[in-house]
């Protein structure tokens, strides 16, 4: 089965092919395993997709659009909803173990009751490396409902090994005042497609995304980001910084849209990209919409290689061209991980960092 | 609740005036083969062009309409009169030519500006020219500055036959392929090696007729190490009924040399306006576009360069601004095919009264383009909130060794900006008039100043109006 996913809200030239993304040979999904361990204030229910429906909560669409959604009503998953208590602020994160197995999907729903606040941590991990079975796919859909005043803070890491592929959807929609947090690391995986569609619905709601990716070998990743201001004062920020390497594939779509009445809303955007090779191929869309007069809306882009001072200044303090290469590659994920707001988090990804060479080179993908 | 200053619309009425039809011949509404052939018939075309001209319809008829842009569902073909031929030949005297289209191009500013500040001008009445004429000191310098028609068959037939629609093929969109089977008028350009044109050249569009297209063809060649400086204008009266421009300009830019192009485009609100701009840069060469879009109900515009040498390196300045019942879709497209490569991209778009602006980009640096460098900048304002203004820019880079930046930026006019200047002494409404003046002024003061002063006409701001 082919599905249509990360569809521009505005298309553009139909030859540069960035206007959506169809995935091919989608397999027919089971319910996954993942498995969530949460703090004593935070409730964890077990509910069928179709019941969540009627809850309203998948009335807006997500990143991906709505065929990763009847994907997700195919398959019957058996949806986990973590529900905060109003004005509770959560001891400790919610752990969400997410196994990279093949042929399988999972959904999120994290519900936010007013001023209670909520830090969810999703951990894609494999356990096979390299085994002989291609074209491996599984799927994570996050539904987020923040009710007012509330904040949720969404920890996502994908570091499931590169023979996998992932389709991973976020859809979300904030009441007054709510605050969504989303820290994404992208370490590796074969095709990675990312969705979010963020509705700043009530006044006063923001939304803050900070994405460090590295694609390395002959991975794809695939993205569309999209903030929806409809309240008034509403305030949204996208930052996306990541590395390219030997054959990677990147595609960037990022969307503010102020919609008619969000007077005062405030949108940024801004992607910084590394390319460490020439067969990398970087497709960025920033788009802004804007049907209101009272907003401001920025975006700004640098792609590009390492600038020749920099690259002095490491090498004269005595690290080769690739050390160089490597190290900031790191601190370009570091400093996405910094923004965690988990220490143990945070110290667990600062550790996995330090073992892993990021720019491994992948066999025959080797350039330099 | 903020105060909102009432800004008026661009004032169109010194290009809204109509002459009574006194065409001597048309072809019928619609799009078929037999007028495709009555066309090429009526032109004198070469076996070449008539088989172009057929290839063309066939191709349009298997193309879709775009499904990305602003919507184009009021224009219908089956009413649109694809040729129309005034009552009068081409001149080089303005003398010669009707009272009535002479009155037209004086209005307009034509004749003045020929023998103000023009090396030479061509002036278009619907489907044909109706006057030509280039200095003798610029003619003696080997410029070649003629009509497509007459260049079609003349000296540099051959040349017009390499170059006519192989940078812009009629495969490249819908109304490509409709510009190559109804093609008339327009002018050719040729600039010999080393050949510096110090003053502008300029072609003046100008559709009467109601319900008709115009499909004017450009082609200008400026040889190795040579300047030009071509400036297009652009204008028609308003009616009820939808008119069509499907115009096509293509520009080829040799070793080391210069082309600026410079387009005030104000057609009027009823107009659809689906024109085709591209130049082709060899090394060392520059093309500088220039664009100011106030007219059309429709606007699909995005001049393209494709940076083909070493070096080649473009520019595009551009200016829109949507009123009322106005969908302007412009932008520019660069790709970047060589190494050294430059692109530097600055725009401004304003929107009022429902007005919608889009800006919509795409910079693609291939493989090949090692240390290519590319800014693009693009700003918006917003005047009210039954407006719309989008932006859409593309990038798509495959080599590491280049050097992209994008920005972008969204707003109204600052009310800090405001306040500083009435703490001058200067009124909010002037205040607000100068803030938009100075937005616009980038695209200005890259006019001739001539130009500029139309330009600036053309978006006066009569900020006059009520506060509240």
């Amino acid at each position: 089965m082919d599905i249509k996913i990360n569809e521009l809200s505005a298309k553009t030239f139909n030859w540069l092919g960035m206007n959506e993304s169809v995935v091919k040979d989608v397999p027919e999904f089971e319910c996954g395993s993942m498995v969530v361990t949460t703090p004593d204030e935070v409730t964890c229910e077990r509910e069928l997709v179709d019941s969540i429906a009627l809850s309203g909560i998948d009335k807006e669409t997500s990143g991906m659009g709505r065929d990763i959604d009847e994907l997700i009503s195919d398959s019957g998953v058996n949806s986990f909803v973590l529900k905060t208590k109003p004005g509770i602020t959560s001891s400790k994160p919610a752990i969400v173990k997410v196994p990279a197995d093949a042929g399988t999907i999972n959904k999120l729903v994290i519900d936010t009751d007013k001023d209670s606040t909520i830090t969810v941590v999703m951990d894609y991990l494999s356990d096979s490396l390299h085994d002989e079975e291609k074209n491996k796919m599984f799927g994570v859909q996050t539904r987020i409902q923040a009710g007012s005043g509330s904040k949720v803070n969404l920890v996502q890491l994908l570091r499931h090994s590169s023979d996998y592929s992932c389709l991973n959807d976020i859809g979300a929609v904030l009441d007054d005042n709510a605050r969504l947090n989303i820290v994404q690391v992208i370490l590796d995986g074969d095709k990675n497609y990312m969705g979010c569609r963020v509705v700043l619905k009530g006044k006063g709601s923001s939304l803050k995304t900070d994405i460090g990716y590295m694609v390395n070998n002959d991975g794809r990743l695939d993205m569309n980001y999209e903030a929806v201001h409809e309240g008034k004062v509403t305030e949204s920020e996208i930052n996306a910084a990541g590395v390219l390497k030997n054959g990677a594939f990147k595609l960037f779509r990022g969307t503010i849209d102020f919609k008619k009445g969000a007077a005062g809303a405030v949108g940024n955007e801004k992607e910084d990209v590394l390319l460490l090779d020439d067969n990398v191929v970087n497709q960025t869309i920033p788009i802004i919409l804007c049907a209101e007069e009272d907003v401001e809306g920025n975006h700004g882009a640098t792609i590009g290689e390492l600038d020749e001072q920099i690259m002095l200044y490491m090498q004269a303090r005595g690290l080769s061209r690739e050390q160089v290469y490597e190290e900031m590659s790191k601190a370009r994920i570091k400093a996405v991980c910094n923004l965690i707001p988990d220490e143990d988090t945070k110290n667990m990804m600062s550790d996995y960092l330090e073992g892993e060479q990021l720019l491994e080179n992948g066999g025959e993908q080797e350039n330099e | 609740m903020r105060e909102k200053t009432n800004v008026n619309d661009v004032d169109r009425s010194m290009y809204d005036f109509r002459n009574e039809e006194k065409d001597v011949y048309r072809v019928k509404e619609g799009l078929t083969p037999a007028i495709v052939e009555k066309i090429s018939s009526e032109k004198h075309d070469p076996v070449w062009m008539q088989n172009f001209r057929l290839e063309s319809l066939q191709i349009y008829n298997e193309m879709k309409v775009p499904d990305w842009g602003p919507s184009i569902e009021g224009l219908n073909m089956d009413d649109i009169v694809t040729y129309v031929r005034p009552n009068t030949k081409m001149s080089a005297k303005w003398s010669d030519v009707p009272e009535d289209i002479k009155d037209t191009f004086e209005k307009l500013g034509i004749p003045q500006a020929e023998r103000k500040s023009l090396a030479g001008v061509g002036a278009q009445y619907d489907s044909e020219l109706v006057y030509h004429n280039v200095r003798e000191e610029v003619a003696a310098q080997g410029v070649v500055y003629t009509d497509m028609e007459s260049a079609l068959t003349g000296e540099y037939a051959d040349m017009v036959k390499k170059h006519f629609m192989k940078l812009v093929t009629p495969r490249d969109h819908k109304f490509a392929a409709l510009h190559g089977a109804v093609w008339s008028g327009g002018s050719f350009v040729y600039v010999p090696p080393g050949v510096s044109v110090e003053i502008p050249l300029q072609s003046y569009f100008r559709l009467n007729a109601p319900g008709a297209g115009q499909f004017e063809h450009t082609l200008i060649i400026v040889d190795e190490g040579a300047y030009l400086h071509f400036i297009e204008g652009c204008s028609a009266p308003k009616y009820n009924v939808a008119n069509l421009h499907a115009g096509c300009v293509e520009l080829f830019v040799g070793k080391n040399a210069k082309l600026r192009y410079s387009t005030i485009e104000n057609w009027s609100k009823n107009m659809y306006n689906l024109n085709t701009k591209r130049a082709l840069v060899e090394e060392g060469g520059t093309i500088e576009w220039v664009s100011g879009s106030f007219g059309s109900h429709v606007s699909y515009l995005y001049p393209m360069s494709v940076l083909n040498g070493e070096g080649a390196r473009a520019e595009f300045t551009g200016i829109t601004f949507a009123g009322k019942g106005q969908n302007l879709d412009t932008g520019t497209k660069v790709v970047h095919n060589a190494p050294k490569t430059t692109s530097y991209v600055n725009t401004k778009s304003i929107s009022k009264d429902g007005g919608i602006s889009t800006f919509r980009s795409s910079v693609v640096v291939k493989p090949q383009a090692k240390q290519s460098k590319s800014a693009v900048s693009c700003q918006s304002l917003m005047l009210d909130d039954i407006s719309r203004s989008d932006t859409i820019p593309a990038m798509d880079i495959r080599t590491k060794d280049a050097d992209v930046g994008h920005e972008a930026r969204i707003g109204r006019i600052s009310d800090e900006a405001v306040f500083y200047l009435m703490s001058r002494g200067i009124s909010e409404e002037e205040a607000r008039a100068m803030i938009v003046s100075g937005f616009a002024d980038n695209v200005s003061k890259e006019l001739p100043l001539e130009y500029a002063v139309e330009m600036n006409n053309l978006i006066r701001l009569e900020m006059k109006g009520s506060i509240g």
